[in-house]
């Protein structure tokens, strides 16, 4: 994996992947954690709301950064534009009251990955042999 | 390119010695479906039920809804790519639909399910589904199964059975034949040359599992966007990849009927000049994003049009693409209408798409995805009620004791349908 790259997530299937900054806490606590990076000189390659799944179901989130190709921190005033709308669009939603069983809860990181995969492997973040065994399951 | 629609009314559902349609009536023989999806080792077993509307019956979790449909007369079947062969293109000829009829799939494929379909009572009102009869396959996979492949198997299940329910009706007379008809872009009238340009921005989802669209089989997260005839979406050259958000994820019966295009139809030659309709994704990649908002204003520029109507599928990610596409255009000289539902809260008064730009300054709503709906109990249970609580827009204590349900209006099949298909509306005049 090039080291130019960063994810952030609170998905604990993520966790393991190289150059993972692990969050523990909510979806809310990995968008402030991409925006201070953002903020560095990062910009995000991934929406942060990768499915369509409403903010108040939602438990897990992963968001790809790459290193801004400028040297120096200058901020990617796209990527900020979205990080703050998201953020806004979230804290918004009532976060559920819901209490999700393991099962669900390895449902959703499942689907988290599945959502990101592609794009790890579109940007040879892992390989697309990786990306396979992931895919079934493995 | 012209297409006849020949629409055989179906004003009932019954189960009979054989699946036929007499005297506008669906007769449905359960062997002859369990053995036309037994062939699929994917499942365990399926299951097949009615629904009619007015019953007191809950569908859920419900995955996708399709018409059945078939060709009659010229190339290919419906539903190409999947039922019907890639050689040579769909929207010419005739093709047979049984209005008044669906087909229904129900499973768990996830650990949140979507959504409800009650065939009576007050969500029954949010649903275009509880007022067709309807033909319910429960999905049973076998263990071993990896999800994205019961995911597919669940898609093409319902379009084999919506196209062998049609095939049924092929001696019936049709109740209505409706044509659709539009000339070759560059050979049209003076007259109709005087008319202002409009084309049809179409965005498909297409982020992965549950949240994909496929255009003549091909998954539309791997297309550029292109030009496609409204006709050929009549004929299901668009099939939804099922869902998990049951309020705005455009199933294939409504991208069978999709109100856009015939909105854009009856105006056609009276109003305006209705050019076609360019199909585009909403991928999660910024960078895929930026790519194909460019590119589609690039065809509709390409296209001279004047002005594009617009529609989003889904909430979050895509209002990005929403809004690409959007200001785009209008900075291309090229006005717009945006059609999008809303997250604005229980109450209304927060923020509702992720995305904004002043230059969307003619959006059509179709409603707000989150006020709080009850749902009393119902006497039957098509499917697996116990998800009600997992389901988006459910929370805990969503299923009561008594099998009543207190859930956000986006738990219900097409309540808030991003073409516009949907049950409420209100207009100023």
């Amino acid at each position: 994996m090039s080291s130019s790259y960063y994810l952030i997530s609170n998905n604990p299937r993520i966790r393991t992947l190289p150059r993972c900054i692990y969050v523990e806490g909510s979806i809310l606590d990995v968008l402030v954690a991409a925006r201070d990076k953002v903020h560095v000189g990062y910009k995000i390659l991934s929406h942060p709301l990768s499915g369509n799944i409403a903010p108040s179901m939602r438990i897990f989130m992963t968001i790809i950064l790459a290193q801004s190709p400028c040297e120096g921190h200058f901020t990617d005033i796209e990527s900020l534009n979205v990080i703050e709308s998201t953020l806004e669009f979230c804290k918004d939603q009532s976060l559920s009251s819901i209490k999700l069983d393991q099962k669900v809860l390895e449902d959703m990181q499942y689907l988290d990955e599945q959502l990101i995969m592609p794009v790890l492997c579109r940007y040879g973040i892992v390989s697309k042999q990786e990306v396979c065994l992931i895919d079934r399951g493995k | 390119m012209r297409l006849e629609l020949h629409k055989v009314k179906i004003n009932d559902i019954k189960w009979g010695n054989t699946t036929k349609v007499e005297d506008k009536v669906l007769y449905i023989n359960q062997e002859e479906i369990s053995s036309l999806l037994s062939k699929d080792d994917r499942f365990e077993c399926v299951e097949v039920d009615l629904a009619r509307p007015g019953e007191k019956v809950r569908i859920v979790p419900v995955k996708d809804v399709i018409e059945p449909r078939c060709k009659i007369e010229g190339e290919g079947d419906v539903f190409p790519g999947f039922i019907g062969d890639v050689e040579g293109t769909v929207g010419e000829g005739k093709t047979l639909a049984l209005t008044g009829a669906a087909v229904v799939t129900c499973g768990k494929i996830m650990g949140f399910q979507e959504g409800i379909i009650d065939m009576s009572g007050p969500g029954a009102d949010y649903t275009p589904f509880s007022k067709t009869n309807n033909v319910v396959l429960v999905f049973t996979p076998r263990a071993d199964i990896e999800r994205h492949d019961y995911e597919a198997a669940c898609r093409v299940a319902g379009l084999k059975v919506a196209h062998f329910l049609a095939t049924k009706a092929k001696d019936v007379s049709p109740d209505e034949v409706s044509l659709y008809e539009l000339e070759e872009i560059t050979k049209r009238s003076k007259e109709l040359e005087k008319l202002p340009k409009v084309a049809y921005i179409y965005m498909l989802q297409s982020q992965g599992l549950l949240h994909d669209t496929y255009v003549y089989g091909v998954d539309a997260k791997k297309i550029l966007p292109t030009l496609i005839h409204p006709n050929e979406v009549f004929d299901g050259a668009i099939v939804s990849g099922n869902c998990v958000s049951a309020c705005d994820k455009n199933s294939t019966y409504v991208h069978q009927n999709n109100p856009v295009i015939e909105a854009l139809y009856k105006r056609h030659g009276e109003e305006i000049n209705f050019i076609g309709c360019i199909i585009t994704n909403e991928n999660v990649t910024l960078e895929d994003k930026k790519r194909n908002s460019s590119y589609t204003v690039k065809l509709a520029r390409m296209l001279g049009v004047d002005g594009v109507i617009i529609t989003e599928e889904g909430f979050g990610n895509p209002d990005t693409d929403l809004i690409m596409n959007c200001k785009k255009a209008e900075l291309a000289g090229i006005k717009t209408v945006l059609i999008t539902d809303e997250y604005a809260g229980r109450d209304g008064a927060s923020q509702s798409l992720a995305d904004a730009s002043p230059e969307a300054n003619a959006v059509v709503s179709v409603g707000n995805a989150n006020p709080i709906v009850k749902l009393p109990p119902m006497e039957r249970v098509i499917g697996f009620s116990e998800y009600v609580d997992i389901i988006a827009g459910g929370f805990s204590g969503s299923l009561k004791d008594d099998g009543s349900i207190e859930v956000e209006l986006q738990a219900i099949t097409g309540a808030t349908n991003e073409l516009g298909f949907t049950c409420f509306s209100a207009e100023t005049r």
